[in-house]
This record gives structure tokens, C-alpha cells and sequence, in this order.
């Protein structure tokens, strides 16, 4: 498989510089590099600028509505755990509108990899605060300073149980391709937060802003140090945070039913 | 001898009612009679008045009651205005000193209806007034002597069982047949079975009619939710999501526990709904279950499987809304909301059920539709269904083969443009596709343009016209003569009752029951005379067939509707009332 047998021939409709291309890329090249049958994967979005990433990776993909890509996509591993299911969409799909979802997603432990396009803004309604925002900060189509606080989607993953954290950004596409793959790999809920910069509403959080502020991790931090590590903002640590293993609810629901019946194909 | 009886069991709710009735109910069965009960209770787990009301010999219920089995004096005070003449009363001693000023539970404006009928009295006295008959044991006396012959036990474990056994030994039931009832009850059922004897060995002298063996039949006794559940199980259900929610709950609890499907508990409505939608995009029969407040927030999820072509079955046990409304009452308030469910032109079936067998049917009737147009199916039922109790022929049941997948993987397009406007169905997982809540083309991308736009609107357009033409025939049923001086027009619950009304009115009368009301059938051929809506709201089906109507009749107090009172509202209506509002029940 190469990238290339991800490709579609849908035109891509992201803005030039639009941190989503660096996802892009990385995702079909992490895809490639698995060599996921096209057939069984089955990437299911919300609504937003990102979620549009379902027309432009060569899968068998669902294109939901806004914040319940989480659920949808249970349903289907649930159905068939032998596919491989993402979901990707925004810090607001997953964190605003879905973050019910996304804590249940945690609790359940469901094999299910969620990729947030974290650009801090509502894209695709043209630049509204998004959950991720940090507090006090105007930007260029609000009409006031935030006045939320932001919500770290690092913390409120370990708080929900998450067997799977990361953080990446999105023009690192060969560290991101990375990550995906480890998401990938590790059986059980995994979530990666990608800082994607949108060019075009976040003139604060810009690809400069954050060059200058991103170092790697070496290794996930021990116990001691992990909640200091997720809660930095001066600098901002990238890499995968932390992994446990533990049964998966497809494992346990299957000893439950005594059929999680695994669709032949 | 045609037998008809009406009787009540009340108590308080966690008293056993549950069980007092299904013994009672179990006993006609073995008698050999038709049964219909039906439950009402509070929305809370302990304390409250709670009652089941019994129908032998009929499919509906019927008022006034002909017999009251009351485990407690709050009981006897709520179903005062229920006892006909010549009625039977069987309560402890007890409760004949009370009054109603001396109960705490009871609702405020109960009491003060009591208390301006009837005075601050105790209930002998104002007993007294009615020509009923009171049988009234002493539960204290009963228990003690249980008491005496071993374990400890609270009164209220077996109060239920005494209080029973009296009143069905008293209406005519033999105490075999009884003994029999109670311990198909409980698995151990020794000590009920000696609380029996006892309460019975007290009335024993007593005047009592046996009554003759009916007809005996081999069938299943079971609940609205019950048999809705069992026929999900039949139809070869593999994915079942809820969150929880009366009356729907227990449908889905029995799934988990006596079905083969993935049962999950959803983190809200939402969520039950969506996880059901991706266990049938993955190629599952899948269903959720919920009621109003929950369905309104499914209604998002609705428009995407309508756009996004996903059979799914939802189940919507009616309650009495708007909002949060009594929880545990029913009513008919959802039909225009389950109708226009869902944003923008959404084609959606809604089919509602009559009763325990067409609830039955339409829960199979439910996955072929869905599943062979690819759109969502709203099952309509209400809470008066969901816990009422009739015995079922196991006839009712049938399986369904597996869902059907006619897609090539390769060159698959999950939204290909066809004559009926039917795509083939292939499951994720098996071909290269999109699945889009945007307009999309055959493949499943999304598209603006305008061309697109008109053909894959025009598809679902063809789609829902060959589903109407293809369940045009059962849309509805009509009952009684066809050239008649009156139309009586209902769907859901109130089948029963005004199916019995027909019977005993004698002005021709013709009753629509409407099976599909999504879409809504061309009734005009069908209506002849006078047209007359019944139904358990503000007049939502009425609002459907407006302008052909001319007169409604509603019933808005989240109780069921009974024989007599649409007797009553169809002669008023005839002597020139408009408008007739159904107030019976307790
Ligand atoms: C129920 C509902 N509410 C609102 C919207 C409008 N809407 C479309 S996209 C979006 C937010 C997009 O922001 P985000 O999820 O962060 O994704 P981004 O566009 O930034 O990638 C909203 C609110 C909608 N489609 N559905
Ligand atoms: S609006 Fe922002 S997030 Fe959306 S495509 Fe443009 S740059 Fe990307």
C-alpha cells in the first residue's frame, strides 16, 4: 500500500496553509505504512472544517453530524470489531458539542482512535471561540475577549480513562504519522489532540506561536510527573503521554453476549 | 354464561401490586377466560397509590369496577367514584375506621374532593351510603397466626396474596385454580400458599357463584414492553442501544437479559440512537427504544439517517408530555412529533400499534421496512400498552430471515441512482464508500451542485412513494359497517375500547383505525356520515384530517380510555356537543 492508494479524487477544500493538510498527509502515510485495507477502515467525522477529511482518504467512511462522530463510530466497532475505526473532527465536535460523548468514549474503552483537529476556533462557522481557546484571548472574528475558560483535552482524556494520550502537531507530519500508527497499535481508546493552526481565524496560535513553544517528550512521563506535563502552557510538550493496557469493552461486551459476532467479509 | 367482570387491586406502590395482579390475571387465564390488566402507578419507587385494573372477558377496560380488592384504606377512598352497584369490596378491618384526612400519601386535591363529596368520615360510614358489598378480614389476626406457624414476616409480604385469593375465591374462582396462579407467581411459594388458605378459610361460609371453565388455551402472559421485546428477539434483533427512560426501559432490560443482541446502555438519547444508526451502517438489524423527552433528542440523528439512507427501528413508548409531564401515565402526544420528526423533507415511516398483537406484528413489520427502504421506523406504541398485561397465542410471533446485503465491492456506490430509488446496501467494511449527512452524489461525496441536489432528492422522493404505494393496503383498518351514520377515527391504544363501544351503541357507527400515519393514508373514500376523532391529546389527529372532522373527542387525563366513556362521548356528541372531553379513571 502507498499513500497514494489513499488518495481520492475529491478536491480538497481546506485553505492554503490550513494546519488539516499536515493530518492529511500523515494519516495516509501512517494508513500506508499499516497497510490498512482500504475496505476496513472506516473513518467517521462530525461537522467542521476537519470532518471534511472523510472525502479525501480512500476508506469506507461515514460523514455524520456535528459532535456524534463518537457514537456512530462505536456502534460500528461494536457491530464489527474486526475493522479499523477512527474518528477525527474539531476541538469544538469533539470537546464542544460531543463532549459527553467523548468522556463516555473514555469510560467504555471502546477500540476507537479519535483524532482532534485542535485549532481553537469553530472553523467552518468562521472563527467563533472554540473549547480549546484560552481564556481572555480575542481573536480576529470575535467580537469580544473569551471569557471560558479552556477546557485540556489531555486531562479531561486521563480523567475519562483513556487507554491512549497524545499530543502532535500537524505540519510534524512525520511525528504525527508516528503517533497515529502507536494510536493505531494500542488496542483500546486512544486519543490524539493534533495542534492544527488555522490560518485562517487563529491569529494568535499561529505555526510560529507554536514552533516556539513545542519540545518532544523523550518517553511518556512516570506517574509523578504526568499531570505537571499535561498541564503545561509556557512550553508545550508533544508525544505520547501515556498508554495502559486494559480490556477493551468489544472484549468484554463479546464474554457478555457470548456473540460479539464478527461480520464475515 | 358470557362472563364480564372489572375489578381493581390497589395498594401502596412497592405492596406487591405487581404480583397481586398477575396471580389474578394468571388465574382467569387457567379459568379459560379472556384477560386484559392494566397498571397505574406513581412516578416514584415507594409509597403512592398504585393499582391494577382487571378486565375478564374483554380486551379493554371497562368502568364502573365490579369488584375492589384494596390492600390499604387510600385505595378504597381513590376508587369511591368506581364502585357500581352491587359491588364488591374486600379490604382488611382496619382500613374501614380511616379517614381520608388520616392519609398522608394521598394527592391534595383528592382529599379535598373526598372531603366536599363525603365529609372528614371514617369509610364505614360513608360506605354506608353505597350498595356495595364489604368483605373486611383481619389482616393483624391473619398475620399472627402465619406468624405462629414459623418465619418472621412484615405484613405487606403477604398482604397482597390474602387480600387476592379473598376476591378471586369470592368472584367465582376455585382454589385450585387459584393455588395454581400463585405458584406459577413466585418460585418459592410456600408461604404465600398458606397465607392463602388461611384468607380464604375466613370467607369460606360466604355467598359465592363458581364460575364455569371458559375456554383454555395454551398462552403467554406478557406486558406491552414484553411482547414488543420478545418480537424484537423473533425478528433476529443484533444491536440494541437505550438510555433509560419510562415506560421504555423495561423492553429493553428484557432484551439484555433473554435476547442474543448487543444491548448497550447509551450515555444519553443521542448517543442510543447514534450507536444503533453505526451497528446498522456495519450491517447489524439494529433499534433503540426511548420515549418523548428522549425522542426529541433523537431528532437530529432522525434527519441523518433519512439523508444518509440508515434503516434503524425506534421504538417511542407515548407517556403524558409535554416535557416531563407524569412520566408514568399515558397518552398519545407524540403523533405529530414522531410525523414530523427529524429536520428538513425527512421521509420517515410511523406505524402505530392497537394493542399486545399488533404491537407484536408492527415490531417485525417494523425491521422489513426499514431495512428493505433503508430509512428510519418509528414504532408508535404508549405506556397504557407498555404495562398492561393480556395473553398472547405464541402465533403472533415470526422470524425474519438475516438483513439482505446486494452491493458488488467493486465500483460500489452507496447512493447509486436508481428506478425505485433504492440503493444496494453493503456495510461499511466491505467496499470503498461514503456515508454523508451532507447531499452528496451516488458515491457518497458532497455536493452543492444544484443538479445533484434535484436527482438525490428526487430518489428518496421515489423511494418513500413506492413504500407508501407498497403498505397502502394495511395503513389502516375499518371495523363496523361500511355505509354508517358515523366515523369514529383513532390510531394506537384506543383500538379495544371503542372496538367494544361500536358493539353496544346502537347508531350505525364505522371505526378507522389507522395503522401507518407516516405516510398518512387517503382516508376520503372512508369517511362517511358524521366524522369523529378519538383521541388521548389536545387533538393531534385531528389537526391531520382537519376539515373533515366534525367533532373531537379527547381524553387529557393521562389515564386509558374506557368502553363506556366513548359510549358516552358519541351519544353526547349525537345530541349536539362539538367538543367531548373523556375524564374517567383514577
Ligand atoms: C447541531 C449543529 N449545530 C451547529 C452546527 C454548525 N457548525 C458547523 S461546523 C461547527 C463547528 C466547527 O468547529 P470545529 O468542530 O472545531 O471544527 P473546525 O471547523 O474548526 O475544524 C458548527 C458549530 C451544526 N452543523 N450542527
Ligand atoms: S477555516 Fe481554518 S480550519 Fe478551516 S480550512 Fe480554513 S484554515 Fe483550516
Amino acid at each position: 500500500m502507498k499513500e497514494y492508494d489513499y488518495k481520492t479524487d475529491a478536491w480538497v477544500q481546506w485553505c492554503p496553509g490550513c494546519g488539516n493538510y499536515g493530518v492529511l498527509s500523515a494519516l495516509r502515510k501512517a494508513l500506508a505504512e499499516l497497510k490498512i485495507d482500504p475496505k476496513k477502515l472506516v473513518i467517521v467525522s462530525g461537522i467542521g472544517c476537519s470532518s471534511r477529511i472523510v472525502y479525501y482518504i480512500r476508506g469506507s467512511n461515514v460523514h455524520t453530524v456535528h459532535g456524534r462522530a463518537i457514537p456512530v463510530a462505536s456502534g460500528i466497532k461494536l457491530a464489527n470489531p474486526g475493522l479499523t475505526v477512527l474518528v477525527a473532527g474539531g476541538d469544538g465536535d469533539i470537546l464542544g458539542i460531543g463532549a459527553g460523548h467523548f468522556v463516555a468514549l473514555g469510560r467504555r474503552n471502546i477500540d476507537l482512535k479519535v483524532l482532534i483537529h485542535d485549532n481553537a476556533v469553530y472553523g467552518l462557522t468562521k472563527g467563533q471561540a472554540g473549547p480549546t481557546l484560552p481564556s481572555g484571548v480575542k481573536l480576529r472574528a470575535m467580537n469580544y475577549a473569551n471569557i471560558h475558560e479552556a477546557v485540556n483535552p489531555l486531562l479531561l482524556a486521563l480523567a475519562s480513562g483513556y487507554a491512549f494520550i497524545a499530543r502532535a502537531f500537524a505540519y510534524h507530519v512525520k511525528e504525527l504519522k508516528e503517533i497515529i500508527k502507536e494510536a493505531i497499535l494500542h488496542r483500546g481508546s486512544a486519543v490524539v489532540d493534533i495542534l492544527q493552526p488555522c490560518v485562517t481565524y487563529n491569529d494568535l496560535m499561529t505555526r510560529e506561536w507554536f514552533e516556539k513553544r513545542i519540545y518532544y517528550l523523550e518517553s511518556p512521563p512516570n506517574e509523578s510527573e504526568l499531570l505537571q506535563r499535561m498541564k503545561e502552557v509556557d512550553r508545550i510538550p508533544l508525544g505520547v503521554f501515556y498508554k495502559a493496557e486494559k480490556e477493551t469493552f468489544d472484549q468484554k461486551m463479546a464474554l457478555m453476549v457470548g456473540k460479539n459476532k464478527d461480520l464475515k467479509t | 354464561m358470557k362472563v364480564d367482570l372489572s375489578f381493581a387491586i390497589g395498594g401502596f406502590q412497592g405492596g406487591g401490586i405487581e404480583s397481586a395482579g398477575q396471580i389474578a390475571l394468571r388465574a382467569f387465564v387457567l379459568k379459560g377466560y379472556e384477560v386484559f390488566g392494566s397498571r397505574e402507578f406513581h412516578s416514584n419507587i415507594i409509597g403512592a397509590h398504585s393499582y391494577f385494573h382487571i378486565r375478564v372477558g374483554g380486551k379493554a377496560l371497562k368502568l364502573p369496577l365490579n369488584a375492589l380488592i384494596a390492600l390499604d384504606a387510600e385505595s378504597i377512598f381513590t376508587h369511591l367514584q368506581n364502585l357500581g352497584d352491587g359491588a364488591l369490596l374486600v379490604c382488611d378491618e382496619h382500613s374501614l375506621k380511616t379517614k381520608v384526612s388520616e392519609i398522608p400519601s394521598m394527592s391534595r386535591s383528592l382529599k379535598k374532593r373526598i372531603e366536599q363529596a363525603h365529609g372528614d368520615l371514617t369509610l364505614e360510614k360513608i360506605l354506608a351510603n353505597y350498595k356495595i358489598r364489604v368483605v373486611a378480614i383481619s389482616m393483624k389476626d391473619l398475620l399472627k397466626e402465619l406468624i405462629a406457624g414459623g418465619q418472621s414476616l412484615s405484613i405487606s409480604r403477604v398482604l397482597n396474596v390474602m387480600g387476592t385469593s379473598v376476591g378471586l375465591y369470592l368472584l367465582g374462582l376455585d382454589k385450585e385454580t387459584i393455588k395454581k396462579a400463585i405458584e406459577k407467581q413466585f418460585t418459592d411459594s410456600q408461604t404465600n400458599l398458606r397465607a392463602m388458605e388461611m384468607a380464604i378459610k375466613e370467607v369460606e361460609e360466604l355467598d359465592r357463584k363458581e364460575l364455569p371453565d371458559g375456554k383454555k388455551e395454551d398462552k403467554l402472559i406478557l406486558s406491552g414492553n414484553e411482547a414488543v421485546a420478545m418480537a424484537k428477539i423473533s425478528s433476529g434483533l443484533e444491536f440494541l442501544s437505550f438510555y433509560p427512560i419510562t415506560p421504555a426501559t423495561d423492553e429493553s432490560l428484557y432484551i439484555e437479559k433473554n435476547g442474543k443482541a448487543i444491548t448497550i446502555q447509551a450515555e444519553d438519547e443521542i448517543s442510543a440512537i447514534a450507536m444503533a444508526l453505526g451497528a446498522s451502517l456495519a450491517g447489524l438489524r439494529a433499534s433503540t427504544s426511548t420515549s418523548g423527552p428522549g425522542f426529541s433528542l433523537m431528532n437530529e440523528m432522525i434527519s441523518f439517517a433519512v439523508q444518509a439512507e440508515i434503516p434503524i427501528v425506534i421504538t417511542l413508548w407515548m407517556r403524558a408530555s409535554p416535557s416531563t409531564g407524569i412520566a408514568t401515565r399515558t397518552s398519545q402526544q407524540d403523533l405529530l412529533h414522531s410525523i414530523f420528526s427529524g429536520h428538513g423533507d425527512t421521509q420517515k415511516v410511523v406505524i402505530a400499534s392497537g394493542d399486545h398483537r399488533e404491537a407484536i406484528e408492527d415490531t417485525i413489520k417494523a425491521f422489513e421496512l426499514a431495512e428493505e427502504f433503508q430509512i428510519p421506523v418509528i414504532h408508535l406504541l404508549d405506556k397504557f400498552i407498555a404495562s398492561s398485561i393480556t395473553a398472547i397465542d405464541k402465533t403472533a410471533f415470526r422470524n425474519l430471515p438475516n438483513r439482505k446485503f446486494n452491493g458488488e465491492s467493486e465500483g460500489y456506490l452507496r447512493y447509486k441512482l436508481t428506478e425505485d430509488g433504492i440503493s444496494p446496501f453493503l456495510p461499511v467494511g466491505r467496499a470503498t464508500m461514503i456515508v454523508s449527512s451532507l447531499e452528496h452524489d451516488e458515491y457518497g461525496f458532497a455536493t452543492e451542485d444544484p443538479v445533484d441536489r434535484e436527482k438525490m432528492m428526487l430518489k428518496r422522493i421515489r423511494k418513500f412513494e413506492k413504500l407508501a404505494k407498497s403498505v397502502s393496503k394495511e395503513s389502516y383498518c375499518v371495523y363496523g359497517e361500511k355505509e354508517a351514520e358515523i366515523t369514529l377515527v383513532s390510531f394506537g391504544s384506543t383500538k379495544n375500547a371503542i372496538l367494544e363501544a361500536i358493539e353496544e351503541l346502537d347508531v350505525s357507527t364505522k371505526f378507522i383505525q389507522l395503522r401507518i400515519l407516516n405516510p398518512f393514508p387517503d382516508l376520503s373514500k372512508e369517511m362517511v356520515g358524521k366524522v369523529i376523532c378519538i383521541e388521548s391529546n389536545a387533538g393531534q389527529l385531528s389537526f391531520l384530517l382537519r376539515g373533515r372532522v366534525d367533532g373531537i373527542v379527547r381524553k387529557l387525563n393521562a389515564r386509558p380510555i374506557y368502553v363506556n366513556e366513548v359510549v358516552k362521548a358519541v351519544k353526547d356528541f349525537l345530541s349536539g356537543k362539538k367538543e367531548v372531553i373523556m375524564s374517567e379513571g383514577v
